[in-house]
C-alpha cells in the first residue's frame, strides 16, 4: 500500500469521502460515528482460583465483566450462552473453564466446535499460546477432514482439547469406540458462533448434537455446554433448541470499543426517466447498480492507498464487483492500476487460498467477496469494508462492518442500499441496525427429512431403545423407526433394541446443508470449471438446459442436464454473450392440512400447516444485460415440476372484501371496473401483501428471504376465497412459516408501514416496497394502495 | 399372471418380478410398497400366495419384509445398469435367498488388471478375444497392440496367466511375514456390526491344521467370543502373525472396536499383534496377481484348488440369521450353529490355501515391473468384491 493513506485527502471518514469521491451526487444519507468506549473490568481473583487468577492477570490483565459473570455461572453448574460483541474475548470464557477443569482433574477433556475449518486452525494456535502463557500443559489439536490419517489416533488418545466442526462430529460418531477415552472424560463442549446454526444447517447441527450427547452419555459423560453467539433476539431459546439443554445467557458487554464511522449510501437514481408505471426492469436500469457503485468505491479507496473488502450478496456479484472496480479505476481522476479479485465458495480451494494469501500480504487493493469471508478467515485487517446491500441480519451487518480497522487507526464502513424493501427501510431508519438486535434465530426441529436421516445414524451408532425417545422427540421416534423398518434399513423394536441394517456408514449420506442428498456435479467437457456441486432446487431454477450463468469471471451455458442417474450432473460450455436468462415458472398449492388455526371473525382466518407446493420451471428466455430486451423466443426447459411437501402459513379473507378494497384504492364505483382492472387492483393488493411480508420477515427472523416463497390469488382452488400463502422453501419445512404465524401482526404492521411510506410514484410499487426480483410473475399486478388497504383491514381484524 | 398347478408344496416357491417398489417418504415418515395392490390381486388364492417368496428386482438386495402377509424379498434394484453390479440370486430349498453381486467389468477381457473398456477394444481389434490367448501369446506381439507398451503388455499377460492357469503370479519380491500364521475369519451381525459372535481360527496348514471356533450364542454377552479368543491367542499363539482376508477393510477394525467397547483389558494385547491382510498385500499393494473370476476369497481359493466342505452361503445371510436371533430368541429363530462353524472353517482353510500359494510362488515374472497401479480399479475392487 502506498504511503499517502494518512493525508487529509484520505477518504477514511464520511466527510473526506463526501469531499473526494468523483462525481458526488448526494449519495451519503447518514453517517454514524461510533465513539470509543471504555471497558468494564473485574479483578480475576474474585472469580478464578488463586494460582490461575495470578497467572491470568499477569499475562492478560483483568477480566471483562461479562467474562466474570459467565465463569461464575459455569462454576454454579449452568450451561452458558455468551452473546457479546465480536472481539470481546468470548473465547476466554471457555478457555478459562477448560483451564479450571484441568487444574481440578488433569484427565478431563474438552471438545470445541467451530463453523469453519479456517477458524479452527486460527483458534488452535491462539489457545495453545493462551494455555502456555497460563503455564498449563494442555494439548490442543484440530481434528477434521484435513488431519492426516497417521496423526488421528495420536490426537484422539492424547489431546486434552480437540477442535473440530459438526460435519466432522457427524462422521466420527460412526466409529465412536475409537473416541472412547476422549469421550468418557469430556467435561466441556464449546460451540463457537452458535448463531450461525439456523435453517437447514441448524437442523442438522441440532440433531448431530443430540447424537453426540447420546454417545457421550453412553460413555458416562454429561459435559457442560458453552455457546458463544452474536446478538440475536432469542439467545436462550436458540441455544436450548440447538442443544436440548437449559441455558443461562450472558449479554452485558464489558469490553472496550474503538472508533469507527458507518456511512449509509444511496446509489444515484435517475428518477426523471421513470414513468409512473415503471417496471422492475426500469428501476433496475434507472438506479446505478449497487455492485457497480461498490466497484467505484473500491477503486476510489484503492487509488488512495486504502485496502478494502467488498461484501456482495451472490457469487455472481462478487465476480462482477471485481470487474467493475477494475473498470472504474480506468476512469478515476487518479487513474492507475488496481488489483482486485473476487472471492466466494464456488471457487476451488486452491484459488481461494491463493487469493487469501495475496490479500493478506498487500498484493491486492481489494476483494469482492460473498459472506464466505464473513466468519473469521484470517486475511488480516483492512481499512474499509463496503456492504452491497443489507446482508440479511443485523448480526451479519455488524460482522461485516467489524472486519475493517487496523489497530487503533480509524475505520470506515459503507453500506450501499439496493433498490429493495429492506435496504430502503434501513436508509429510512438507520437506527434499525444501530440499535439492539431483534432477529430471532430459528431451528425447525419439526423437519422430518432431516430428523429421519439422523435417527438412522443414531441407530447405527448404538442400537435404539425405549429410553432413546428422550433424545429423539418421544413418539415421533416410533414413526421414524416404523418407516425405516419397512424400508429395510432398521430391524427390531424399541422395547428390546432397534438395529441398523443399511449400507455401511449412513453418516456419509448426510449433507449438512441440504435436506436431500441430490446434488449436481458441474462439468465442462471441452474446458475447465472449478465449481462446487449445486443442489436440486437451485439446479432446476438456475441451471436447466440453455441457462446462462457467471462463474469465476467467465460466462457459461448449460448444455446438458442429467438427473436420472446415480450421480446427476450438468455439463456446461464457456460462452461470451451480453445476455442473461430469465426463467418463468408456475406454482400451485394443494393438499393443505392445517395444524393451527386462528379464526379472526367475519370470515378472516389465519392458518398454519402442511401442503404440497408444485413449482414448474417451464420456460426460459434470454434478455440483453443492458436494455432488458428479449433476445430469444421462449424456450421450454424440459424439466418436470418440482414438488415440495412443506409447511406454510396462509390467510383467508371474506370475498366481500374485494368491493371494499376496490372502492378504497381507486375511489371509483367497483361496478364500473372491468375484470382486468379488478384483478389489477384487488389481485395486486393481495400479491403486494404477500411480497411485502416475505420481504420484511427478515427484520424479525434470522433468515434469507429466499428461504420463503409465496402465492396469492383472489380465489384459491382449495380455500375458495381470497387467500395469500407464505411457505418454507425447503422440503419438510424450516420453521419460519410457523414463526410468521405466531408473529403475523408484527410483520404485517411493519409491511404496512414500509409500503405506506414508500416514496415511489404510481401504484405498481417499486423494488423498495413490493416489487421482488425473485417474483416468477415478472411483478405483474402489484398495487401499493390496495396492498396498504388489505393489510389495514387484516390488522384491524387481528385487533 | 400364470400360476402352475403342479408346484411341489414341500419346497418353497419363488415368484420373481419387477412389480414391487419401495417409496420411502421421509416427510410423512412412512414407507409404502408401490404396486402391492395390483400385484397381490393377481394371485387366485391369498393363502397360497402367502406360502410363496415374492422377489422383486426393484427392491434392494438383502431386503426382506412381510407386507400384508406376503414375504417380500429384494432382488437387486438397478442390477447391471450403468456400471452397477449384476446380481445373481440363488433361491434355496430352505427359503433363503442368496444374492451375489458381480461387476460387469470382472467379465471377459476387462477382468484383466489394467484393462478397461478402451484396452479391451484395442485387444479385440488386434484379434485377442480370450484371456487364454493373451496368456500364451508372445510378449512382443502383445506389446505391439495399439495403445500398449511393453510394461502394459507384461502386466496384462501376468494377469491373464494368473486367471488362465489358476495360479498366483508374484509381481514383486516383497517377502511375506515370517512366523507361523494364525488364520482367522469372523462372523458378525451385519456390515455395521455390534457383536463379533464367531471367530474361526485355523492353527496350521490348510490341509491338516487344527480348526478352533470361538462362539458366542448369547447376544447379550458381546464380549464372550472375543475374550476367549484373546485368551487363547495371548497364552498359546502370541507373537505369531494374525492373517485375515480383507482384514484391513473389515475384520481387524471390527475386532478392535469391539475389544475397546466390550473387553478393553485386551486393547494393548490386540494393538500389539502383527496383523496381515493377503488381499491388501496382493491386490491393493500390487505385490501379486490372484487367480479366480473375482478377488473374493471363495473365488480365489477355489481357483487354487480348495474344495469347500459346505454348501455355499454368504456373510450377509449369516448376519441376517443372527440378527433374527438377536431380535427374538426362540427355538424357531435359533441358528444352526454347526453350519456356521463349518462355513467359517471353509473360509479359514481357503485363506490358508491362498496364503500358502503366495508363500510358494517365488516365480517373479518381471523384476522390473513397477508396483501395479492401484488407482481406479482398486476402488471398484473394494465395492464389487465386498
Amino acid at each position: 500500500m502506498s504511503s499517502d493513506s494518512n493525508t487529509s485527502d484520505s477518504p477514511i471518514t464520511a466527510q473526506a469521502l463526501e469531499r473526494t469521491v468523483p462525481r458526488y451526487e448526494g449519495q451519503l444519507k447518514h453517517a454514524e460515528i461510533i465513539s470509543a468506549e471504555d471497558g468494564k473490568y473485574v479483578d480475576s481473583r474474585t472469580v478464578l482460583r488463586g494460582d490461575l487468577a495470578v497467572r491470568f492477570s499477569e499475562a492478560i490483565g483483568d477480566l471483562f465483566t461479562h467474562q466474570a459473570r459467565a465463569l461464575d455461572q459455569l462454576a454454579a453448574g449452568n450451561n452458558v450462552c455468551v452473546t457479546t460483541a465480536t472481539a470481546s474475548g468470548k473465547t476466554y470464557v471457555y478457555a478459562l473453564q477448560i483451564a479450571r477443569n484441568y487444574l481440578s482433574d488433569p484427565g478431563s477433556t474438552a471438545l470445541l466446535l467451530y463453523p469453519t475449518k479456517a477458524l479452527s486452525r486460527d483458534q488452535e494456535q491462539a489457545l495453545t499460546e493462551f494455555f502456555a502463557v497460563l503455564g498449563l500443559d494442555l494439548a490442543v489439536a484440530v481434528y477434521d477432514g484435513d488431519t492426516p490419517q497417521d496423526r488421528r489416533r495420536h490426537i484422539r488418545e492424547t489431546a486434552d482439547v480437540i477442535i473440530t466442526n459438526f460435519s466432522g462430529v457427524n462422521a466420527y460418531l460412526g466409529h465412536h469406540t475409537r473416541w472412547s477415552s476422549f469421550f468418557s472424560s469430556c467435561a466441556t463442549i464449546a460451540i463457537d458462533e452458535s448463531h450461525t446454526y439456523t435453517g437447514v444447517h441448524g437442523m442438522h447441527v441440532a440433531w448431530t448434537i443430540r447424537r453426540l450427547r447420546r454417545i457421550l452419555a453412553h460413555y458416562g459423560s454429561d459435559p457442560q455446554l458453552v455457546c458463544t453467539s452474536a446478538t440475536i433476539g432469542n439467545p436462550t431459546e436458540h441455544a436450548e433448541r440447538l442443544t436440548g439443554k437449559p441455558f443461562t445467557v450472558v449479554d452485558e458487554d464489558g469490553s472496550p470499543r474503538g472508533k469507527r464511522e458507518i456511512v449509509f449510501w444511496k446509489p444515484p437514481l435517475d428518477e426523471a426517466v421513470l414513468e409512473a408505471d415503471a417496471t422492475f426492469e426500469d428501476f433496475r436500469n434507472a438506479q446505478t447498480n449497487p455492485v457497480r457503485e461498490a466497484g467505484s468505491l473500491l477503486a476510489h479507496f484503492g487509488l488512495h492507498g486504502l485496502q478494502s473488502l467488498v461484501f456482495t450478496r451472490s457469487r455472481k456479484n462478487a465476480e462482477l464487483g471485481a470487474k467493475y472496480a477494475t473498470d472504474a479505476a480506468g476512469t478515476h481522476p487518479r487513474s492507475g492500476q488496481l488489483r482486485a479479485k473476487p472471492y466466494h465458495a464456488g471457487l476451488g480451494k486452491e484459488t481461494r487460498r491463493n487469493t487469501e494469501y495475496q490479500f493478506k500480504n498487500g498484493q491486492l487493493d481489494g476483494l469482492t467477496s460473498t459472506n464466505a469471508l464473513e466468519l473469521g478467515i484470517d486475511i488480516g485487517s483492512m481499512d474499509t469494508t463496503v456492504l452491497t446491500g443489507y446482508p440479511g441480519t443485523r448480526q451479519s451487518f455488524w460482522q461485516q462492518v467489524g472486519r475493517s480497522g487496523r489497530g487503533d487507526s480509524d475505520a470506515l464502513s459503507v453500506f450501499i442500499a439496493r433498490a429493495d424493501a429492506i435496504d430502503q427501510y434501513i436508509l429510512d431508519h438507520p437506527e434499525y441496525v444501530l440499535k439492539d438486535g431483534v432477529e430471532e434465530a430459528v431451528i425447525g426441529l419439526e423437519n422430518n427429512p432431516v430428523y429421519a436421516q439422523h435417527v438412522l445414524c443414531a441407530a447405527h451408532e448404538q442400537p435404539l431403545e425405549d429410553a432413546d425417545r428422550e433424545w429423539f422427540d418421544g413418539e415421533r421416534l416410533d414413526r421414524a423407526v416404523g418407516m425405516w423398518s419397512d424400508a429395510g434399513k432398521l430391524t427390531g423394536d424399541l422395547s428390546r433394541s432397534v438395529r441398523y441394517m443399511g449400507s455401511p456408514r449412513p453418516q456419509s449420506e448426510i449433507s449438512m446443508y441440504a435436506t436431500s442428498n441430490t446434488q449436481f456435479d458441474v462439468r465442462c467437457p471441452d474446458g475447465e470449471i472449478d465449481m462446487e456441486p449445486v443442489d436440486r432446487e437451485r439446479a432446476y431454477r438456475d441451471h436447466h438446459e440453455g441457462a446462462l450463468f457467471l462463474h469465476s469471471g467467465a460466462q457459461y451455458e448449460v448444455i446438458e442436464f442429467e438427473e436420472d442417474r446415480p450421480n446427476p450432473y450438468i455439463a456446461v460450455r464457456e460462452v461470451q454473450t451480453n445476455e442473461y436468462t430469465e426463467t418463468s415458472s408456475e406454482k400451485t398449492i394443494r393438499d393443505l392440512e392445517s395444524e393451527a388455526t386462528r379464526d379472526l371473525g367475519d370470515g378472516y382466518q389465519l392458518s398454519w400447516g402442511t401442503g404440497i407446493i408444485e413449482i414448474h420451471y417451464t420456460h426460459h428466455q434470454r434478455k440483453d444485460i443492458r436494455t432488458g430486451e428479449t433476445t430469444t423466443s421462449l424456450q421450454p426447459t424440459g424439466l418436470p415440476p418440482l414438488e415440495l411437501n412443506t409447511h406454510l402459513v396462509w390467510i383467508e379473507l371474506p370475498p366481500s372484501i374485494e368491493t371494499t378494497i376496490l372502492e378504497e384504492a381507486t375511489n371509483m364505483d367497483p361496478a364500473s371496473l372491468s375484470d382486468g382492472e379488478r384483478m389489477e387492483v384487488f389481485g395486486g393488493g393481495l400479491h403486494g401483501a404477500e411480497h411485502g411480508m416475505i420481504k420484511l420477515t427478515p427484520l424479525e427472523l434470522r433468515m434469507d428471504k429466499s428461504d420463503l416463497g409465496g402465492l396469492s390469488t383472489p380465489r384459491h382452488a382449495v380455500t375458495d376465497v381470497p387467500t395469500w400463502f407464505i411457505h418454507d422453501a425447503v422440503e419438510g419445512g424450516l420453521g419460519f412459516s410457523k414463526r410468521i404465524y405466531d408473529q403475523f401482526g408484527t410483520i404485517a404492521e411493519r409491511t404496512r408501514e414500509r409500503v405506506a411510506s414508500c416514496e415511489c410514484t404510481g401504484t405498481n410499487g417499486c423494488p423498495a416496497c413490493i416489487m421482488d426480483s425473485q417474483c416468477r410473475n415478472q411483478n405483474q399486478y402489484l398495487h401499493t394502495e390496495a396492498t396498504v388497504h388489505v393489510l389495514e383491514t387484516v390488522l384491524e381484524q387481528l385487533g | 399372471m400364470y400360476e402352475s398347478n403342479t408346484l411341489d408344496p414341500s419346497t418353497p416357491t419363488y415368484v420373481l418380478s419387477n412389480l414391487l417398489e419401495l417409496n420411502v417418504d421421509t416427510t410423512t415418515l412412512s414407507t409404502t410398497l408401490l404396486g402391492y395392490d395390483a400385484y397381490s390381486s393377481q394371485f387366485a388364492h391369498d393363502d397360497v400366495a402367502r406360502t410363496y417368496c415374492h422377489i422383486s428386482s426393484q427392491l434392494p438386495t438383502g431386503y426382506r419384509r412381510e407386507w400384508g402377509g406376503l414375504e417380500i424379498i429384494g432382488g437387486g434394484v438397478e442390477a447391471g445398469y450403468a456400471g452397477s453390479p449384476l446380481v445373481t440370486l440363488s433361491c434355496r430349498t430352505d427359503g433363503q435367498v442368496l444374492t451375489e453381486r458381480l461387476q460387469p467389468t470382472s467379465l471377459g477381457l476387462q477382468a484383466l488388471t489394467g484393462v478397461g473398456r478402451t484396452r479391451a477394444r484395442q485387444l479385440r481389434d488386434a484379434g485377442f478375444t480370450s484371456r487364454e490367448r493373451i496368456a500364451t501369446t508372445d510378449i512382443a506381439t502383445l506389446a505391439a497392440v495399439r495403445g500398449f507398451g511393453r510394461l502394459t503388455a507384461e502386466r496384462v499377460q501376468q494377469s491373464a496367466q494368473a486367471i488362465a492357469n489358476n495360479e498366483v503370479v508374484r509381481t514383486t519380491e516383497k517377502p511375506l511375514p515370517s512366523g507361523k500364521p494364525v488364520y482367522i475369519d469372523i462372523e458378525t451381525d451385519g456390515l455395521s456390526p455390534t457383536i463379533t459372535w464367531l471367530i474361526g481360527v485355523l492353527d496350521g496348514s490348510s490341509a491338516d491344521g487344527e480348526y478352533l471356533s470361538f462362539l458366542q450364542t448369547d447376544p447379550d454377552e458381546p464380549a464372550g467370543a472375543l475374550e476367549e479368543f484373546m485368551h487363547w491367542y495371548t497364552t498359546t499363539a502370541s507373537h505369531r502373525p494374525l492373517v485375515a482376508y480383507n482384514g484391513w477393510q473389515f475384520d481387524f477394525d471390527v475386532i478392535q472396536d469391539h475389544i475397546i467397547e466390550y473387553c478393553p483389558q485386551y486393547e494393548t494385547d490386540w494393538t500389539s499383534i502383527y496383523r496381515f491382510d493377503p488381499y491388501q498385500w496382493a491386490v491393493k499393494d500390487g505385490n501379486a496377481i490372484l487367480p479366480g473370476r473375482t478377488n473374493k476369497l471363495e473365488d480365489v481359493a477355489t481357483a487354487l484348488g480348495y474344495e469347500p466342505m459346505a454348501e455355499e452361503i454368504t456373510g450377509e445371510m449369516v448376519a441376517r440369521i443372527y440378527q433374527q436371533w438377536m431380535t427374538n430368541q426362540s427355538s424357531a429363530t435359533e441358528p444352526e450353529w454347526n453350519t456356521f462353524e463349518i462355513y467359517c472353517e471353509d473360509d479359514v482353510r481357503g485363506l490358508a490355501t491362498v496364503y500358502e500359494a503366495l508363500k510358494a510362488s517365488s516365480r517373479i515374472v518381471s523384476t522390473d515391473a513397477p508396483s501395479r497401479d492401484t488407482g481406479a480399479s482398486t476402488t471398484q475392487g473394494q465395492l464389487s468384491d465386498w
